[in-house]
């Protein structure tokens, strides 16, 4: 191995194993500088996204799944703002957790700041048609969490692992005016939007319906039809799909310190 | 929608572009920055707020970009769909330059967002300044290497850390940008003259100065924190660096963390300003 690729290697096992390997010809004091600051910089960025989880885990253990990770799978991402996400991303594939809800708590969290940071909606859509068999385009903020337990409600102040909910429960988040916004959603509103998301067609998505539900008057659904923000032609669409849920139309949001949950039920509907 | 870019020649003396600061800044009726800096890793394919913050941003100042996991003398493939996006987002914000630290950045596609030093050695100016090139080749715009703040020698050193910085600059045909807080922390933390190692370097390609305070955690380690205030050992080799280069870059305060009210670093951009007056006067 060329000496560089080989100080590539000796520095990696340095800053992130568990036990710091040697790197021969590194004084003590650079090795032990280098793997603080790293791992101070690596971790900080996890832990400022998940404040609820530190507090309902506790900081010793919430850091060492953290370190268990870096070690594990150290991030590959160059925007410091994702990599609680790639933590979220592994910790969600393990099952040996201290508790069933922590992988779904630090998901919830994370899923915050991706939703706050996705990219805005840059095209200018026309009203919709219902009657045109587009595309079904969701705002690019939009994620579905899909949880055993409900830690969306959790808060700072409120900080309990919850009991597991009877069945799973669909929540779906998108920002708005800076802030996170979500509603659970009923789980066949979160298949339709599964298959948006992949490509899926308006036409399909009222056939979809059709099956469940028997024809639907799609003029009719979106007569009237308000969405979270007028000028958001998927969440118009959104919300004239969800019209078939109508208990599911309510939407929820937390307090920027994460210490207060409100819940708006609107009439947007009509 | 579709906000204009400040297109004034970036010059004088200008301040990073921080979370922590954007409010003071923005909402500051009269800026006492010439130009922004800020790093594009913040900012590419995001929407939302920081969106809208850059806008504001590029609107208001002349903004040079500086990136943080550049790795220019890492070991991975030049990666062409980032360097895309790269590219993208700064012709959106009108970027006069692209610089990126010299140091590691990612460990075999692990990335650290921490700078880790080289080693001082022919193989890494070869790696290092075959990368720059290429960046500089498909950004189709100035790139310059900074030097940066040290906390241990690597291993296998063939030359001195100015002359290595030196090296890579002469050899990749790109700029530099001098960090004098990091060339006087190294001073400190491996004993050097930190004069001596300014006059080894290139100064002819100097295309922008950094100024930053340091943290002192022990006799002999001074931290790159950029959360303190400058500190006048630090002042004094701004001094120093002034009077040698052949020409007046721009120079950038960086500030980071520990956020002080505005009027604080405006002062400290302020007698930056009048001590390259003083030494152009005296040339
Ligand atoms: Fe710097």
């Amino acid at each position: 191995m060329p000496p560089l690729e080989q100080l590539e290697t000796n520095l990696r096992g340095l800053v992130f194993d568990r036990e710091p390997a040697p790197v021969p010809g590194l004084d003590e004091r650079g090795r032990r500088a280098y793997r603080r600051q790293v791992r101070r910089s690596l971790m900080s960025g996890v832990r400022l996204a998940i404040p609820i989880a530190r507090r309902v885990l506790g900081e010793d253990a919430v850091n060492d799944w953290i370190e268990r990770w870096l070690a594990e799978r150290p991030p590959t991402t160059r925007a410091y703002w994702r990599l609680p996400l790639q933590f979220a991303e592994w910790l969600s594939a393990r099952d040996d957790t201290p508790h069933p809800a922590f992988g779904e708590l630090v998901h919830w969290e994370s899923l915050e700041v991706d939703v706050l940071n996705a990219p805005d909606d840059a095209s200018e859509h026309p009203a919709p048609d219902p009657t045109e068999d587009r595309r079904l385009v969701l705002h690019p903020s939009a994620r579905l969490g899909i949880y055993n337990h409900p830690v969306h409600k959790m808060t700072l102040d409120d900080a309990i692992w919850p009991e597991r909910a009877p069945a799973p429960i669909f929540v779906l988040a998108w920002r708005k005016d800076d802030g996170l916004r979500w509603m659970e959603t009923h789980p066949q509103t979160a298949q339709l939007l599964a298959r948006a998301e992949g490509g899926g067609t308006l036409g399909a998505g009222f056939a979809f319906l059709d099956t469940l539900y028997g024809t639907v008057d799609r003029a009719g659904a979106f007569r009237g039809a308000g969405a979270p923000s007028r000028s958001r032609r998927d969440f118009r669409l959104f919300a004239a799909l969800t019209r078939f849920f109508p208990q599911d139309f309510s939407f929820s949001f937390r307090s920027h310190d994460r210490r207060r949950l409100y819940t708006f039920r609107g009439p947007c509907l009509e | 929608m579709n906000p204009s870019v400040n297109t004034k020649k970036v010059e004088g003396f200008g301040l990073g572009f921080r979370f922590g600061l954007a409010d003071q800044m923005l909402g500051a009726e009269r800026s006492a920055a010439d130009f922004v800096e800020i790093a594009p890793e913040n900012y590419i394919g995001v929407g939302g707020r920081r969106a809208r913050l850059i806008d504001a941003v590029r609107e208001r100042w002349p903004i040079v970009s500086h990136g943080l996991c550049g790795d220019f003398a890492g070991g991975m493939p030049f990666d062409l769909d980032y360097m895309r996006d790269l590219r993208t987002f700064l012709k959106r914000i009108g970027a006069q330059w692209y610089s990126d630290h010299l140091c590691f950045t990612n460990l075999r596609g692990a990335e650290m967002h921490e700078l880790v030093a080289l080693p001082f050695t022919d193989e890494a100016v070869k790696r290092a300044a075959a990368r720059i090139r290429d960046v500089q080749d498909f950004l189709g715009m100035p790139v310059a290497v900074e030097n940066v703040s040290a906390y241990g020698e690597m291993p296998g050193a063939e030359m001195t850390e100015a002359d290595f910085v030196a090296e890579v600059v002469r050899e990749s045909g790109g700029h530099l940008l001098l960090d004098v807080n990091n060339v006087y922390v190294n001073s400190v933390n491996f004993k050097f003259d930190p004069r001596a190692y300014i006059d080894r370097l290139p100064l002819d390609r100097v295309l922008e100065v950094h100024v930053a305070g340091y943290f002192q955690e022990a006799p002999d380690l001074l931290l790159d924190t950029h959360a303190m205030p400058i500190s006048d050992p630090v002042y004094d080799l701004f001094a120093y660096a002034m009077a040698k280069l052949p020409h007046r870059p721009p120079v950038l305060l960086e500030r980071d963390g520990n956020f002080p009210p505005l009027a604080e670093l405006e002062s400290e951009l302020a007698r930056l300003d009048n001590i390259a007056e003083k030494v152009h006067a005296a040339a």
